[in-house]
């Protein structure tokens, strides 16, 4: 195509740094020719500028770290100013501006003033200037905080909006008195800092605006709107209404100081009321009658009729303050939050509200308040006052149960050992050169410190004997502090996210596990409740990762993803469900491209992946997936049920690998220190059907590791807590030791490990009975270890081959303790087997509890036992059923155990397969005690 | 052996007589190289390819790109992978916006022909002078148009964007059982008197679904005047559309401001969503 654009020209063109004449003429150029306008449109759409890659960015002595937010006036990056050495909100003006040098020395001359203008409560512009490709740049004060309206999003007392209003309204009282008018005062240019205080910022800037709409029109030779039309595109309704504009300023009046008065009056009327003033009073008044005459007064629209100047409406604000008319009373203000959302999508929504992008004051970094009250936060996180509270509730269950003593000890070091770690980090994180990198520990240690509150808490409040138990544990298994290290800051809506994810599961945490977020429609309701727009995208893409990661199965998931797309449709989101479906399609592809490829995608689209295209397919690839999980725990997200399910899915990829056993490892200390009972238990299912099969173990050797680390305690906490997992009859034996020493004797860990050993022990043949009664004794002590005194007694049983000795036990028939019975049962039924007496009614209820038996051994001696007694009957066919699923736990068993259905099961399908037969025999002789082996060799030979 | 002895004996003598602009060079490779440690090209194929394509060689010159580029130009299958998984996505941001009849798999096909085969390979011809992503937007763009150009003759602009605005509309659809032909020819009609930028303007904010925002990047304008020019553009549309529907069809004020409302509503409505409501 000739004179088509040059691919550089086009892109240069994009990117905003083209010479102006080029500019002109490649403008020109695409507006002729189809292809090179269609090129130049795919280049410079705004959504498709990757946010967060122009990390590391040389303009000009700045450095970029990460841009902060866009709008009409350009783009806002935190950067480093590598000169000074110190980190400024660069704010990059738009092309027009360079291009217009009347623009830009207005932009230099109010520049100039709005640098004289410092105040503790005004953003401080440093510098202003041209880069190299001459666009323009304003430096300014990079201000940790965050804007009016965020803050608004917690309810504040009426008081302390008022304080923050007079503050801010001191520092343009002082713009003032400098002849500078601000325009644009709104609650997104009033940012609260951390410590709170007020800072107002954008100065200066809605003149600019001003002067380009002026100009524009005899600049670009395109005619103006003929007249401004009431409907749509009339001009006023196209672009908002000036909400916060005084109506002088609105009708294009002069503007001045009283201008800036009425728009302040109109953003502190919102912030306390919650909307805009309006000719209807606000209903149920939330300020004193003072305030309001204030605002009423502040609001006239003839400017005359304001306050003369702003500083004596703040005197007025301030008095108000100091004697309420009203009575004080802490009315709570909840501002700007209502509405967009149905209750059940709050969450969803809270946390992907994101600022007007176009509007937002943008310079915003999060919070990074000093050193001393961070480390005074964890004095208190383990106060003398809560640690009383704690030792009180340990001390409570000292009757019932007489280790409690023993687990407060435990309990207090660990946190103390905990505290002192994280006070080492924010120390550390302090005493950084690097601001990026303090904000970003001291967030993460944040989340940690919260996480180490809500345990204190709960143990505190409600010691039920397991949690007391488990309290030390729990502490253990958190994230240790180390992991912030390298933490970077979060964008503050992360921030924002997390917390209040936390708060909102630490209140619904069962109906959020029952309901909306682990059922599509439910998610699918609550995303069609939210406003459209960019609100609505994040709180599908949120409900869709939660959805996909809470399936049980692959069906489900597939049904949740198409249901996703079909609500994405519904929700005139057509684009990003044909992305869906497209990221189905596509990764199909992809993941047979990729397969053992180094190079991978970042965790991030993994995850993505991963929740819109169901976790399954993805599961050849668990180190991504790993990844994945870590970086939306760095954000915050609670993933812990979608770990487990996540974990599951990759130990039952075939083949299973290592990562996925330790990741599933994992995932069950952490779930068995938070009490998630219903994914322990799914998540110890699949890790006893795998350990077996796979016979990885990097957990034995860990477990050796020193007492009292953290890795180790987990470790043994996952031995323990992960029953039927642990067979080899050498790693059960240091498994006492083990859990012993890193728990103390008291703990249930130990008597869980040494019901291990005394099992281990007679499944391979010997005596458990010394080890089963030390365990006994502990247990029987104990009401909530009653299946420990079952398996406990069920190995004393076997041991010593006295069946009547579980009569008691098994005489009980209860409805939901059956399952608990099944250790006596099997035991039952093994001991009359082989005494050659009648095995009374231990099989038909092994048979009717069989179905919700689901650890795997249990499971593998109950169908041994169903089996044999079947083939003792005769009922060959059935028997080969039973004792056919049954070998597929073999590896789970004692080699005595093993030897019985191996030998057992090749009689059941002799006549079927008589070599499979024979080689199970064989393997069963190997096995099988001295005193059996004749009986089989004689079957072999009987089967030739 | 250093860098310099390695590349040729003219880059060398350049490179011999500017240290700074050899550090420079420098710094760019070692860069690259830790980005992409393992691709198959040797640090003096890397540095001949900067200084080629991008000379300035200055602290943003995108080396990882470049390198990435030159390696799966070169037919390397990890950088090739790596570049797809990182920026393939943008084939179908593409494909959306030129409406290409290309399934996914098809149109990537043509994209890692074009970038990866050539000849010459065009991943070759990226110069780092702007993001990578950017400039296989711009590549990807044109792939698909030349491969609609092959496929069948492209529909003129004026009836692209005529069916668009006719056919996206419910409405509209039912009228166009009576005159439909004659509708399209009138709207046909209202477009070629446009100026060429008021055409423009239509196109990228109706066709294109740019935003204003974007939009007043292209004019380098505010988005408000981008607004207003793309309002402006289109009350033009209307008005000389109602006046061919009079004086060509003879329809009556009544079905003229039908058809005009349906028109200005569909605009509108493009117009507000952009604009956030």
């Amino acid at each position: 195509m000739k004179g088509c654009l040059d691919d550089d020209v086009i892109l240069a063109f994009a990117e905003g740094g083209l010479p102006a004449d080029a500019r002109n003429a490649a403008r020109d150029h695409a507006e002729a020719c189809e292809a090179c306008r269609l090129a130049l449109s795919a280049c410079v759409r705004m959504d498709a500028n990757a946010k967060g890659s122009q990390e590391g960015r040389v303009l000009g002595r700045f450095v970029v770290e990460r841009e902060i937010g866009r709008g009409g006036m350009g783009i806002v990056y935190a950067a480093r100013d590598a000169n000074l050495e110190r980190r400024v909100a660069l704010k990059l003006l738009p092309p027009w501006l360079s291009g217009n040098e009347r623009a830009k020395e207005r932009l230099l001359r109010e520049a100039r003033t709005m640098a004289r203008l410092v105040h503790p409560n005004v953003v401080t512009v440093f510098d202003v200037g041209s880069l190299d490709d001459g666009r323009l740049f304003l430096a300014m004060e990079l201000v940790e905080g965050q804007n009016l309206r965020l803050y608004l999003r917690t309810p504040r007392p009426w008081q302390e909006i008022v304080r923050l209003f007079v503050a801010a309204g001191r520092g343009l009282a002082q713009a003032h008195t400098l002849g500078i008018v601000h325009r644009d005062v709104k609650p997104d240019n009033l940012l609260v800092t951390a410590d709170g205080r007020a800072k107002l910022g954008d100065f200066g800037l809605a003149r600019l605006e001003d002067l380009e709409e002026a100009e524009a029109h005899s600049l670009r030779g395109v005619q103006a709107p003929a007249s401004t039309r009431t409907g749509l595109t009339g001009a006023g309704a196209v672009l908002g209404t000036p909400a916060y504009m005084a109506p002088e300023q609105a009708s294009g009046g002069d503007v001045d100081a009283r201008s800036d008065q009425y728009s302040f009056a109109v953003a502190l009327h919102e912030a306390l009321h919650g909307v805009r003033p309006s000719a209807e009073p606000p209903r149920g008044a939330k300020a004193p009658s003072s305030v309001r005459a204030i605002l009423a007064r502040a609001l006239d629209p003839d400017p005359t009729r304001r306050y003369p100047e702003i500083a004596e409406m703040l005197d007025a604000l301030e008095a108000a303050l100091v004697t309420p008319l009203w009575k004080r009373t802490n009315v709570r203000i909840a501002a700007g939050v209502g509405g967009a959302c149905a209750l059940a999508a709050a969450a969803l929504v809270l946390s992907s509200r994101a600022p007007d992008p176009s509007r937002s004051v943008a310079w915003v970094a999060p919070a990074a308040p000093a050193c001393g009250p961070r480390l005074a936060r964890w004095d208190a996180a383990w106060s003398t006052t809560r640690k009383r509270a704690a030792k009180d509730a340990f001390d409570g269950r000292a009757r019932e149960a007489p280790w409690t003593g023993d687990a407060y000890r435990r309990f207090d070091e660990a946190i103390a050992a905990y505290v002192a770690a994280a006070r080492r980090a924010e120390d550390e994180a302090c005493s950084s050169p690097l601001e990026a990198n303090r904000v970003g520990v001291q967030q993460c240690v944040d989340l940690l410190g919260s996480d180490l509150e809500a345990i204190v808490e709960r143990v505190s409040r409600e010691p039920t004997p397991r949690r007391l138990r488990h309290a030390a544990d729990a502490v253990l298994a958190l994230e240790p502090t180390s992991i912030c290290a390298r933490a970077k800051p979060d964008e503050p809506l992360a921030t924002e996210t997390a917390s209040v994810w936390a708060k909102w599961e630490q209140a619904n945490r069962d109906a959020y596990v029952a309901t909306s977020l682990g059922d599509p429609r439910s998610a699918s309701r609550a995303v069609m409740a939210c406003k459209p727009g960019p609100e609505k995208r994040k709180a599908a893409a949120f409900a869709l990762a939660r959805t996909l990661a809470r399936d049980d199965d692959g069906t489900a998931r597939e049904a949740g993803a198409s249901g996703l797309v079909a609500t994405l449709k519904d929700a005139g989101l057509g684009e990003r469900a044909r992305e869906l479906e497209d990221a189905l399609a596509a990764q199909r592809d992809l993941l047979d491209q990729a397969r053992g490829a180094a190079t991978g995608r970042s965790a991030g689209d993994m995850l993505a992946l991963a929740a819109e295209g169901g976790a399954a397919r993805v599961a050849v690839s668990p180190d991504r997936f790993v990844a994945a999980i870590a970086e939306a725990e760095a954000l915050g997200l609670d993933v812990l049920a979608a770990r487990v399910r996540i974990a599951r899915a990759l130990a039952a990829a075939t083949p299973p690998g290592e990562e996925a056993i330790e990741e599933l490892q994992s995932a069950v200390a952490r779930v068995a220190s938070r009490e998630l009972d219903h994914e322990l238990d799914a998540a110890l299912t699949e890790l006893s059907a795998r350990r077996g099969v796979v016979r990885v173990s990097p957990l034995g050797a860990r477990c050796t590791a020193d007492a009292g680390d953290v890795a180790s305690a987990s470790c043994a906490l996952v031995l323990a807590a992960a029953a039927d997992a642990i067979v080899s009859e050498d790693r059960a034996r240091d498994e006492a030791t083990n859990a012993g020493s890193t728990f103390g004797t008291w703990h249930p860990a130990h008597a869980r490990a040494l019901v291990h050993q005394a099992e281990a022990l007679v499944g391979a043949g010997e005596s458990g009975a010394a080890r089963a009664r030390e365990a006994l004794a502990m247990a029987e002590a104990d009401p909530t270890l009653h299946d420990l005194v079952v398996r406990a007694r069920a190995a004393l049983a076997e041991s010593e081959g006295t069946p009547g000795a579980l009569d008691d036990l098994t005489g009980a028939k209860t409805g939901d303790g059956e399952l608990l019975l099944v250790p006596a049962l099997v035991a039952r039924a093994r001991l009359a087997r082989r005494a050659g007496v009648a095995p009374g009614d231990a099989v038909p209820r092994l048979r009717a509890a069989l179905p919700r038996v689901r650890r795997g051994v249990s499971r593998g001696r109950a169908l041994t036992e169903i089996g044999l007694g079947l083939l003792a009957r005769g009922d060959q066919a059935g028997a080969a059923r039973a004792l056919t699923e049954a070998l597929t736990f073999a590896p789970l068993l004692g080699k005595l155990h093993r030897s019985e259905l191996r030998f057992g099961a090749a009689r059941a399908i002799a006549r079927q397969k008589r070599d499979a037969a024979r080689a199970l025999a064989e393997e069963a002789a190997r096995e099988a005690p001295e005193a059996e082996r004749p009986r089989i060799v004689a079957w072999l030979r009987g089967t030739r | 052996m250093s860098l310099l002895e390695r590349l040729g004996s003219s880059l060398r003598a350049e490179l011999a007589a500017d240290p700074a602009r050899r550090a420079a060079l420098e710094a760019i490779v070692a860069r690259a190289r830790e980005a992409w440690p393992d691709l198959p090209v040797t640090e003096a194929e890397l540095a001949a390819h900067i200084l080629s394509r991008a000379p300035n060689l200055d602290a943003n010159t995108p080396g990882a790109d470049l390198l990435l580029a030159l390696a799966a130009a070169k037919g390397s299958p990890i950088a090739i992978l790596a570049m797809e998984q990182r920026y393939f996505h943008v084939v179908d941001v593409c494909r959306a916006a030129v409406r290409s009849t290309l399934s996914t798999g098809e149109a990537k096909q043509r994209v890692r022909d074009k970038l990866f085969v050539g000849p010459p390979p065009r991943a070759l011809s990226y110069s780092g002078k702007g993001s990578f992503e950017g400039w296989l937007r711009v590549v990807v763009t044109r792939v698909l148009l030349d491969e609609a150009e092959k496929g069948q003759q492209s529909e003129t602009l004026e009836e692209s964007l005529s069916s668009i605005r006719v056919s996206a509309n419910p409405e509209t659809a039912l009228l166009r059982k009576t005159t439909e032909k004659d509708f399209r020819a009138a709207f046909h009609d209202a477009v070629v008197t446009l100026e060429v930028r008021e055409r423009a303007l239509l196109k990228y904010a109706l066709l294109d679904g740019l935003t204003v925002d974007d939009i007043g990047a292209i004019y380098d304008v505010h988005r408000s005047t981008a607004a207003r020019w793309v309002a402006a553009a289109a009350r033009t549309l209307e008005s000389r559309l109602r006046d061919v529907l009079r004086t060509k069809l003879g329809a009556g004020d009544d079905e003229v401001e039908r058809l005009v409302r349906l028109v200005e509503s569909k605009v509108d409505l493009s117009l507000s969503r952009e604009l956030g409501g």
